[in-house]
């Protein structure tokens, strides 16, 4: 419970989740398939996580949902709006940012030590 | 499905109204599909068992619905250091009358103290603790702190006066002490010059009442000045010459007290005899005699932290001219 690895993952994943719901969802889907989804690209997520996420970005306007009925079951479907998408490409390239950030961080240091001058 | 349905309800049951209805629907379907792929990878219905575990791990009902729910603090973090300090503050002043009053009361009679009077500071300690924590409700709800901290004005914080600074505790022990004395003037403790309690009888002189009213005066002067500090703890010239003049002025009033021959009589009971009455008394008498060079002294040591003070205040100016 009190691993820090394992608390700090999950802070690193709580911020990433968004930015792979709004991928997913490019292509409408009802919860439980965009749970799936998640889950077999390795991003595994309980419901009580994703659900009210889903509701946050409707209520931001970046989804919207439609209940329709498939295979005799009435189900909601979320897809992405077009401020959605111009979000998430903007969210992508701050993402790709950060990620060549951290990258440069973790490069080995190349000769010398800092603050010898 | 029983027990799905069941869920559904309790978990409802937590829900905000307006969107109850459309969450345990879309909830509902997330279930049923987990079941049906359940039940399809094991070529089986599920057993209300294992129906029983897949919702366990979902979560309780009231946890599942708090996850939809807007994430509220009734204190948030922004203002919960004030809130924590303002109660603190409060609860020194509640309870060092309480803690006072019921040392103090074996030496009163006890049909001049009130019990009610004893009990008050800890039903006021509560009293209190529901009003700080619903004022710093409100705050918290209106957003008041928050929106001010965006227009605070880095030209506006306090000099960097580390050697000047007046500690907190210091002007909370001041704010604590005054308010006990008033609480006992007010309580009729300090209105008299003659008290019992066990078959003790002590008479003080009459000018008691008179140095106990200086004392009261000066006690809201020294609350006003300690409130001050408490919210800008730097010593200031106006602060220092009135922290001397208060002082001396407790200084003059005691000598003056000293002076009346203040314990008049003392009747103990025979039944202490290791206290000697007449002996107490003349100690007393002796210690009077010395009260001029004392209270000079103590005098002079006022005077004295004034003027290190007002050295200390002037040296920090120079130094934060010359940084400029």
């Amino acid at each position: 419970m009190d691993d820090p690895f394992e608390n700090l993952r999950l802070e690193l994943r709580r911020g990433s989740l968004i930015l792979a719901v709004l991928g997913a969802l490019q292509r409408e889907q009802y919860g439980y398939t965009l749970r799936k989804t998640l889950e077999d690209c390795g991003l595994p997520v309980d419901e009580g996580t994703l659900y009210p996420l889903l509701r946050r970005l409707e209520a931001q306007g970046l989804l919207e949902s439609q209940w329709r009925e498939e295979d005799k079951r009435k189900k909601r479907f979320y897809r992405l709006t077009q401020a959605g998408r111009d979000i998430f490409v903007r969210l992508v390239a701050e993402w790709q940012g950060i990620g060549a950030a951290i990258l440069h961080f973790n490069q080995p240091p190349r000769g010398g030590s800092h603050g010898s001058r | 499905m029983d027990l799905v349905e069941r869920y559904i309800a309790a978990v409802k049951f937590w829900l905000p109204s307006a969107s109850k209805d459309d969450i345990a629907a879309e909830l509902a379907e997330d279930i049923r599909s987990e079941i049906e792929e359940a039940e399809h990878e094991k070529g089986r219905k599920l057993s209300e068992d294992e129906v029983a575990d897949l919702l366990k791990a979902r979560g309780a009902p009231m946890v599942v619905a708090s996850r939809y729910l807007p994430q509220r603090s009734l204190i948030g973090p922004e203002i919960m250091p004030v809130y924590l300090l303002v109660l603190k503050i409060v609860a020194a002043i509640c309870l060092l009358p309480l803690v006072f009053a019921w040392l103090s009361a074996p030496f009163f009679r006890p049909d001049t103290v009130p019990s009610h009077l004893l009990m008050a500071p800890a039903s006021s300690l509560l009293t209190a603790f529901a009003v700080v924590t619903i004022i710093f409700a409100i705050i918290e709800r209106k957003g008041i702190i928050p929106a001010k901290s965006q227009s605070w004005n880095p030209k506006a914080l306090p000099s960097l006066r580390p050697s000047g600074r007046i500690k907190r505790a210091d002007s909370v022990g001041d704010i604590t002490g005054s308010l006990v004395l008033l609480w006992l003037f007010f309580a009729g403790f300090l209105s008299r010059s003659e008290y019992w309690g066990y078959g003790t009888h002590i008479v003080l002189s009459p000018e008691w009442v008179p140095y106990w009213q200086a004392m009261l005066a000066l006690a809201l002067a020294e609350t006003a000045l300690s409130a001050i500090n408490l919210f800008q703890p730097v010593w200031t010239v106006p602060k220092i010459v009135l922290r001397m003049i208060i002082d001396l002025a407790k200084t003059a009033a005691f000598y003056w007290l000293l002076q009346s021959h203040p314990l008049r009589t003392l009747d103990i009971p025979t039944s202490i005899p290791a206290v000697d009455a007449a002996k107490l008394v003349q100690y007393v008498d002796t210690l009077v005699a010395y009260a001029g060079p004392l209270m000079g002294f103590v005098a002079i040591l006022v005077v004295l932290t004034a003027l290190w003070r007002l050295f200390q205040t002037s040296r920090q100016h120079t130094v934060v001219n010359r940084l400029a």
